[in-house]
């Protein structure tokens, strides 16, 4: 892989985040309401309160003047302070940044060793029941909304069952005695959000894994191989899969975006304390300051996955030189 | 496969990380006495300078002590003052304090933490509380523990105000323009209880406060725990994850009726839910017109049947409303016969025909005599479901006598965008009230426009009878007073009260008894005092902490034998792929 | 000279739909959308349903019975009616988001792979631009800036969705661009847009309506998600705007599982049609498969 394309990549990505943060910054000012207003609808809450806060936020400047005291101050990795719980951004995003990256995290390792098994037996055992079992439940889970799973797993396995606990990330205000029950409270309390998770993510694995498998089985070279006499097995393991994990990593990596989604819905469902559930309620709060800061790391995300995957793709595949 | 290796061991290196944080838990007594509870709005800050939510309220009444309390009868009573006279002038307000008042931190308490306290608020004029104090010329302290105020005029609601003391020690070293961001992260205060941890997003916890001077709570450690929604804390409650529940739906409440050890109630609450029109009568107003004309709104009101509505969407828990105080206090005015407006179809079509709205064209709307139509834009919360229903049964009701009322749903940040910029008809919302009518009563006032007021009601005389019964020490001529604006304003109309709400909310009696009903009908939580958070007490044995699933080692190793399963596999499969 | 093209392109529309039909995906597919549009559209007609009709007190949140089929939701009103109902609004929002999505995304995918070098590079930017944001986070955003109107939603779902299609019509003119007949069109000096309609735009077509019914698919899931977020509109309501008062009356804690379950299924099954018939024209239309 040159150099050049390293840097044009890179070079790219760089540009892309700086439009994200231009246009992230003006996407949520130019939304109705007025923030403080809504956090201060109280009736003992009084006209100099609201007017000394707006004044502590800027909201009395100029919008260009707002606009660059924005920018100035994310340059010295200020992310400005939460309207809704008057703290560094930085400080709000990191308390609930940890649930969701473990319960994203657990569910894709599970969505990808689970949906890539699934897409190769499907995929080798093509038009047999198993690859219409495996299809099927691929395609079902794929089709679902994603929070409508998780009410019904819910309502089956802990209003019906009482087998897990409706939601949160652990029993609250609880002390544990040693940090084994601590883990295994977490736990409990992650088993549904991320089998709701890993099952839409499934689908789409299963899927995706099917037909790359398939489109690499149809390949004159695999029947090269196998007029030279090599096994089945080997075959698949050393040549069909290795090629057809190239569009995996493609979406696996694209699909941050649909991640994003799917949390935003499970941590409301579950009322799990990620950054999703944040991001939604800053939305609802009109927290300016808060949205972008979500809105930017994650975007952030995107684009570094996506420039990973850019690149390993071209590492791996020496056929996309471009 | 080299990505993948980096997502797996970052992966790990997250469940690690995670691993060595709870390394920190430490073990505690497990024989402790703890409640939980649970609340569908979280606590905003625990500064009370920068707290605007109701959850700040009732933990700021744990935290803190007023002057003067308020007991289970909701009249005053002593807390950190002892004792209080008036002048005769009826302007020089003399209290004496307690003398072995402690702070948490072991600093005792003394007048100059009261003048402190009330000169700051004053000052920065932040927080719920600085309304309180409005009319006060100065606090002055003969003593350590007298404090006397002055005011400027006779104040009415001085006893009735909940300000908590805060430590001079702590916060005379906060700089005043801090005062808006300084989050008062560890809170230092008198109150029955002491802060113990603010998982934001999660839960408050408070801890008992061993040397606290009036009656110790039974309870341990008291724990307000965040639900995201109402559903989800009900089943929470069931299973005993939690002791308490607040702020439920009614369908709950019916849900929760028959099961044992529960007692679910619906308290008479302070607060109503209204229909609110743009009353403005500025010519840039955007709102319709036609509203102005009072007429109409009785009319809908005449039109709505309120019990049907309470019946379907709120199962029947609250009460019809009337006039703006709500009846769970003196102050309350019950129209008479005449002036009632209950729910009359005949009335309303009467109304109508004779204040000139008739349907010419046939179309099932009326118009006026120069052909508007009585058709309005309706908005509703999209945040409130019982707020959008009982929306959808006005206008199925006020259908019914010609008038169309548009429905729309918007969140509350394009609702309150509407209302500042006087761009809507009409819309449902809600306002907690208290025991000082002055809070309610002042949100009509024409100074209000701008700020609090939401139907843009503008009146002088109200206006100024507002101000006289701020001054009316004599509870009964205050009534007259606080009577006469609710006449106006049920005359004027500029809101519909739908219904007084009531607060829905259910304990497990398993645990803890000695609840108490605040007032008499009233709710356990959130009702201006601290009563039952002091006196409930354990049912049977010490309860230990032990709460929430079926914590059977079977049932709890399941998910953690899962959790390991799924790593194991990972490996597995990493390890087979690399043999070939 | 004409009518045969017709003739060759009527035995090829010919050929195509028999295929579709023997692939058993596809006819799956077919049969559940036509069920379903046939419900859309006469369903309403022949099972009414009003939202404003108000139920009586004693008739909130029943099971099916035989005066309800499925049940009563928490205002009285009859489940079975408002799914029916639903079913109109659901299609036809999933359907017009699609149409828009697909012409943006089709007619900016041919520009900017035709004209590479310039517009074409800065098309590519936004189109990447728009892939790289959080598609909920950013239709919450616009639905609450432009309203929660049932237009207004299917714009914001439109103008956010095309970057999928534009990609891949991108990529598929590039090698359409290099054919022989292309450049024999250009030294006979059609025009560029003559190029782009005639010659481009029939041979990225079956790709766009393959990729196009995988995008309506995606459209009804995200109308749902919006509305069950409670950015739907409620004044039409859909499937997802069902779920929405499903989740916040309780139904899932009393066990009202005829409230949210019909509502959920018949999104997997519109869903899955959609995405069986993706499937199929993928089968057909790309030659690499054929051995499936």
């Amino acid at each position: 892989m040159n150099k050049q394309y390293l840097l044009k990549k890179i070079l790219q990505a760089i540009f892309t985040t700086f439009v994200v943060l231009v246009f992230n910054y003006f996407l949520f000012r130019v939304l109705p309401g007025n923030s403080l207003q809504m956090i201060m609808r109280n009736p003992k809450a009084s006209a100099e309160a609201i007017e000394k806060t707006r004044i502590l936020f800027g909201l009395n400047d100029a919008w260009y003047v707002q606009f660059y005291v924005y920018f100035k101050n994310l340059l010295s990795g200020d992310f400005g302070l939460s309207f809704l719980y008057k703290e560094p951004v930085l400080h709000v995003i990191a308390s609930r940044i940890i649930p969701t990256v473990i319960m994203v995290g657990i569910a894709q390792i599970i969505a990808i060793v689970v949906g890539i098994f699934l897409g190769v037996v499907a995929a080798w055992r093509r038009g047999t029941k198993i690859d219409v079992v495996a299809l099927s439940i691929s395609l079902i889970t794929y089709s679902m909304p994603t929070f409508w799973l998780g009410i019904v797993l819910i309502s089956v396995f802990s209003v019906s069952l009482h087998l897990f606990p409706t939601s949160g990330m652990q029993t609250p205000g609880k002390s544990f005695d040693s940090s084994l029950e601590f883990i295994k409270d977490v736990a409990l309390h992650l088993f549904l959000p991320v089998i709701t998770l890993s099952l839409v993510l499934i689908g789409e694995y299963a899927i995706t894994m099917r037909n790359s498998l398939l489109d690499v089985l149809t390949e004159d070279y695999m029947l090269t191989a196998k007029a030279k006499g090599f096994s089945d097995n080997y075959i698949l393991k050393k040549h069909a899969i290795p090629n057809a994990m190239l569009p995996m990593i493609t979406i696996i990596a694209i699909n941050l975006g649909t991640i994003i989604a799917g949390t935003i819905q499970i941590e409301t469902v579950f009322s799990w304390p990620g950054l999703g559930r944040l991001m939604y309620e800053s939305l609802k709060n009109r927290d300016y300051p808060l949205l972008q800061g979500i809105f930017l790391l994650v975007t952030i995300c995107v684009i570094i996955a996506n420039l990973i995957a850019d690149l390993a793709y071209s590492y791996i595949d020496p056929r996309v030189k471009q | 496969m080299k990505i993948k290796q980096k997502n797996f061991l970052v992966i790990i290196l997250v469940v690690l990380m995670t691993f060595s944080m709870t390394m920190t838990a430490s073990a505690e007594d497990v024989q402790k006495n703890s409640m939980r509870i649970g609340v569908t709005k979280e606590i905003d800050s625990l500064s009370p300078f920068i707290s605007y939510s109701s959850m700040g309220f009732e933990a700021f009444m744990l935290l803190y002590n007023p002057l003067v309390g308020v007991d289970e009868n909701l009249n005053s009573t002593p807390a950190l003052a002892t004792e209080w006279s008036l002048s005769d002038d009826q302007l020089v307000w003399t209290f004496k304090l307690r003398d072995d008042v402690k702070w948490s931190d072991g600093e005792p308490l003394t007048s100059d933490d009261v003048k402190f306290t009330y000169d700051l608020i004053t000052k920065s004029g932040l927080g719920l509380y600085s309304g309180y104090l409005k009319g006060i010329t100065s606090v002055d302290c003969p003593d350590d523990y007298t404090v006397v105020i002055t005011t400027e005029e006779p104040k009415a609601n001085m006893l009735l105000n909940s300000t908590p003391i805060l430590p001079k020690h702590i916060w005379a070293d906060v700089k005043e323009a801090d005062l808006e961001t300084w989050g008062n992260d560890t809170p230092v205060g008198t109150g029955p209880f002491k802060f113990g941890e603010y998982k934001k997003g999660e839960y408050l916890k408070l801890v008992v406060n061993e040397d606290y001077y009036g009656t110790k709570p039974s309870i341990d450690e008291l724990v307000f725990v965040l639900y995201a929604n109402t559903d989800v804390m009900t089943q929470a409650l069931k299973l005993g994850e939690i002791d308490a529940a607040t702020n439920m739906a009614p369908a709950q409440l019916e849900q929760l009726k028959g099961e044992k050890n529960i007692d679910a109630i619906s308290g008479v609450g302070y607060g109503f839910t209204q229909l609110s029109f743009n009353s403005s009568n500025d010519p840039a107003s955007k709102g319709n017109k036609l509203l102005l004309d009072k007429n109409i709104k009785k009319a809908i009101e005449f039109s709505m049947d309120k019990k049907k509505i309470l019946d379907m969407v709120y199962g029947g828990q609250g009460t019809e409303g009337t006039t703006l105080v709500p009846p769970d206090g003196f102050y309350h005015y019950d129209p008479s016969a005449d002036e009632m407006r209950a729910y009359d179809v005949k009335k309303a079509n009467e109304l109508l025909d004779s204040s000139g709205y008739k349907d010419s064209d046939g179309d099932g709307i009326r118009e006026d005599k120069n052909g508007n139509k009585l058709s309005f834009v309706f908005s509703l919360r999209s945040e409130n479901a019982q707020e959008d229903n009982a929306g959808q049964m006005i206008a199925s009701m006020a259908k019914e006598v010609g008038i169309n009322l548009n429905i729309e749903l918007i969140d509350d940040g394009v609702l309150i965008d509407k209302i500042y910029s006087s761009d809507f008809d009409m819309f449902i919302w809600g306002w907690g009230t208290d025991l000082d009518p002055t809070t309610i009563l002042a949100v009509m006032s024409t100074d209000q426009i701008g700020n609090l007021s939401d139907c843009n009601y503008s009146n002088k005389e109200y206006d100024n009878l507002l101000k006289v019964q701020q001054s009316k020490m004599d509870k009964n001529e205050r009534q007259k007073v606080v009577w006469d604006m609710q006449k106006m304003i049920y005359e004027d109309a500029p809101y519909i009260i739908l219904m007084y709400d009531n607060n829905l909310q259910a304990v497990k009696n398993d645990k803890w008894t000695n609840w108490k009903s605040i007032p008499q009908d009233g709710g356990y939580f959130f009702n201006l005092t601290n009563y039952n958070y002091l006196n409930v007490k354990p049912a049977g044995e010490a309860v230990s902490t032990q709460g929430g699933i079926n914590t059977d080692s079977e049932k709890s190793n399941s998910g953690l034998i899962v959790l390991i399963a799924a790593i194991v596999l990972a490996v597995l499969y990493f390890v087979f792929k690399k043999k070939k | 000279m004409n009518d045969v093209r017709k003739e060759i392109r009527n035995k090829k529309t010919k050929d195509f739909i028999s295929k579709l039909i023997s692939n058993k995906m596809g006819l799956a597919g077919i049969v559940i959308l036509i069920a379903f549009t046939v419900i859309a559209l006469l369903g309403p007609i022949f099972y009414t349903f009003d939202l404003q009709k108000i139920g009586e007190v004693s008739n909130i949140m029943k099971p099916p019975s035989f005066e309800h089929l499925l049940g009563t939701d928490e205002l009285g009103r009859d489940i079975l009616g408002y799914l029916i109902s639903g079913s109109r609004v659901s299609m036809m929002v999933g359907l017009l988001a699609t149409i828009i999505s697909m012409l943006i995304g089709t007619v900016l995918g041919i520009v900017s792979g035709y004209y590479d070098k310039n517009i074409g590079v800065i098309i590519m930017r936004i189109t990447d631009f728009f892939l790289v944001i959080p598609w909920l986070p950013l239709m919450i955003v616009l639905a609450s800036i432009m309203g929660t109107s049932i237009w207004n939603i299917i714009i914001v779902i439109g103008i956010t969705s095309w970057a999928g299609t534009a990609r891949v019509v991108r990529s598929q003119t590039l090698s359409v661009k290099e054919l022989q007949f292309i450049e024999r069109a250009i030294a006979i000096g059609s025009s560029d847009s003559h190029i782009m309609k005639k010659h481009i735009l029939p041979n990225v077509f079956p790709l766009v309506i393959a990729n196009t019914v995988l995008n309506a698919a995606v459209a009804i899931t995200t109308e749902t998600t919006l509305s069950f977020l409670g950015l739907g509109d409620v004044t039409r309501p859909s499937w997802g705007v069902m779920l929405h008062y499903a989740f916040e009356s309780g139904a899932m804690s009393v066990g009202a599982y005829w409230y949210f379950l019909p509502p959920g299924i018949c999104i997997i099954l519109v869903v899955l049609a959609f995405t069986f018939l993706g499937f199929a024209f993928d089968d057909i239309v790309n030659p690499k498969l054929k051995g499936r």
